[in-house]
């Protein structure tokens, strides 16, 4: 292989290169990143999950950092749906034990970067200590009702 | 003019005339007036009494009789009928000296105070009596006058201290002394008053829990058993009180969804080892909700909806914790599992809540949480 035969292979090989980036540059989503952190402490949530309005399933954080990124979605028939600039997204933001959040986002070229703050779950329990447990009596049975031991 | 003038003198003569003669009149009426009162005074004695005594005859403002015995006033001078004096006939007899002491007045000895009434003693009037003598006397006896006599000291009212009443003491009631020796406590309801203060007696207890273990119906050891229940709760001891009910729902009775209510929400107070637990009886207890009606009916079966949900809740959010430091794929699983379960009570919760009209918040809240963001779900 002569001098000429090589600058010919790399050029092609050059332009190969360059054409697939081009093609791979068009079908992908720019990439949002989501930190899920605990109102209360500010520490990320290890158990926090993120899932956008057209996928299928939730995707849980990085139990670390707390923090979830992605370029694109996928539903449940399998259809992708890629993070656009100047698309509205929108992101439900859970965990257990922690009050759920629903986040839209317009998504930009660059720096698609998102913390949420997740607040815990207060639920106001009914007092029963006050419901008397009776003593036990035996009544007769009647067509009405329950008979016998109540 | 000339007869004009006469005849006005003349009238002015006249006039004063008149006035004269009427003056000397009326002067000489009025002297006479003054003398005949001198003399005949309005009162019986001359001397301004009331009574007296002229010539040793008692003279009173009742009466006065004649020589033949007919009553007359006693300002009257002269009888009626005849006119012959009567005894306050003249004027100028004067009626006879009272003497140096009337009469001696004798204090009444004040009477011991026995009781709180007040005894007053009376003070006699000094009623001066005299005696009158009729023959004439020159220069009257100058009277004296009747010596004052102090009044008794007046005792002053002792203090009435009333008497405290006497309350009458409250007839005790001795308790029935159950003869547990005898009887057995056999009659529980005697019991149940002591119970439902928290005062069994440790005999009475261990009668109670000897009954309980002997071979007696179920029926009946689980009466014994509420009565227990309901001793623990009314002393506070809530420790002993978890030990009954567990005991009772484990061997004696389920059926009593308020006994299932109060030991499932019991539990959910110690955390998320008992939620399981907290699942069992919430779900035991509303097996037999039919039991309650109305207002209780929603408030406990929603109640128990919620102790349940949030019973699977919390098992989950463990299960996730685990599921974080050991990504295993049975903890996966295991979560997973847990985080269905909160679904679905929650969702239950939800939906119980919504139809009978009670507070969605809390229900609403756990049943997005557990599904992750399908809110759809929770619709």
């Amino acid at each position: 292989m002569n001098i000429k035969q090589f600058g010919i292979m790399m050029l092609a090989l050059t332009w190969s290169t360059f054409a697939e980036a081009k093609k791979n540059k068009g079908d992908e989503g720019i990439e949002i990143e989501i930190t899920v952190l605990d109102a209360g402490t500010s520490e990320p949530i290890p158990t926090a999950v993120v899932k956008h309005s057209e996928a299928s399933q939730p995707s849980r954080v990085n139990a670390v950092t707390g923090s979830w990124k992605d370029t694109e979605s996928i539903d449940s028939s399998g259809e992708i749906h890629m993070f656009l600039p100047g698309n509205t997204e929108e992101f439900s933001v859970s965990a257990s034990g922690y009050m759920t959040q629903v986040a839209k986002y317009d998504v930009r070229r660059r720096n698609n970067v998102i913390e949420i703050q997740l607040e815990k779950m207060e639920i106001i329990a009914p007092k029963l200590d006050d419901t008397i447990i009776p003593f036990g009596r035996d009544t007769m049975k009647n067509d009405s009702g329950p008979g016998g031991a109540q | 003019m000339n007869i004009n003038l006469r005849s006005s003198v003349l009238i002015r003569v006249c006039g004063i005339g008149i006035c004269g003669v009427l003056s000397v009149l009326s002067l000489q009426s009025i002297a006479a007036e003054m003398q005949f009162e001198n003399a005949f005074k309005g009162v019986v004695c001359n001397n301004g009494w009331v009574a007296c005594l002229s010539d040793g005859e008692d003279l009173t403002v009742d009466s006065v009789s004649d020589n033949r015995g007919i009553l007359h006033s006693a300002q009257s001078r002269v009888s009626f009928f005849d006119f012959e004096p009567l005894s306050g006939h003249s004027p100028f007899d004067m009626v006879d000296p009272y003497p140096a002491v009337v009469a001696e007045v004798v204090p009444e000895p004040a009477e011991e105070i026995e009781e709180v009434k007040i005894v007053k003693t009376k003070v006699p009037s000094p009623t001066p009596v005299a005696k009158v003598d009729r023959t004439p006397v020159p220069e009257p006896e100058v009277v004296p006058e009747p010596e004052v006599i102090p009044e008794p000291e007046v005792i002053p009212e002792p203090e009435v201290i009333p008497e405290p009443e006497v309350i009458p003491e409250p007839e005790v009631i001795p308790e029935p002394d159950v003869d547990l020796s005898q009887d057995g406590c056999n009659d529980l309801m005697l019991l149940e008053g002591s119970a439902m203060m928290g005062e069994l007696s440790a005999d009475a207890k261990a009668c109670l829990e000897q009954k309980v273990g002997s071979g007696i119906p179920l029926t009946q050891k689980r009466d014994v058993s509420l009565l227990l229940i309901n001793n623990a709760e009314a002393s506070r001891d809530m420790t002993e009180w978890s030990r009954l009910v567990g005991r009772h729902l484990q061997k004696f009775d389920q059926s009593d969804p308020v006994v299932c209510m109060r030991y499932a929400y019991y539990l959910s107070k110690k955390g998320v080892g008992k939620a399981s637990k907290v699942i069992k009886w919430s779900e035991a207890a509303l097996a037999n909700k039919h039991q309650w009606s109305g207002g209780e009916f929603k408030k406990n079966v929603n109640a128990l909806h919620g102790l349940r949900a949030q019973a699977a809740n919390q098992l989950w959010v463990n299960a996730e914790e685990k599921l974080v430091s050991d990504s295993s794929e049975g903890n996966k699983s295991k979560a997973e599992n847990y985080r269905g379960q909160a679904k679905n009570y929650s969702k239950e919760w939800l939906d119980y809540a919504r139809a009978s009209g009670q507070s969605t918040k809390s229900a609403m809240s756990l049943c997005v949480s557990a599904t992750q963001g399908d809110v759809g779900f929770c619709q």
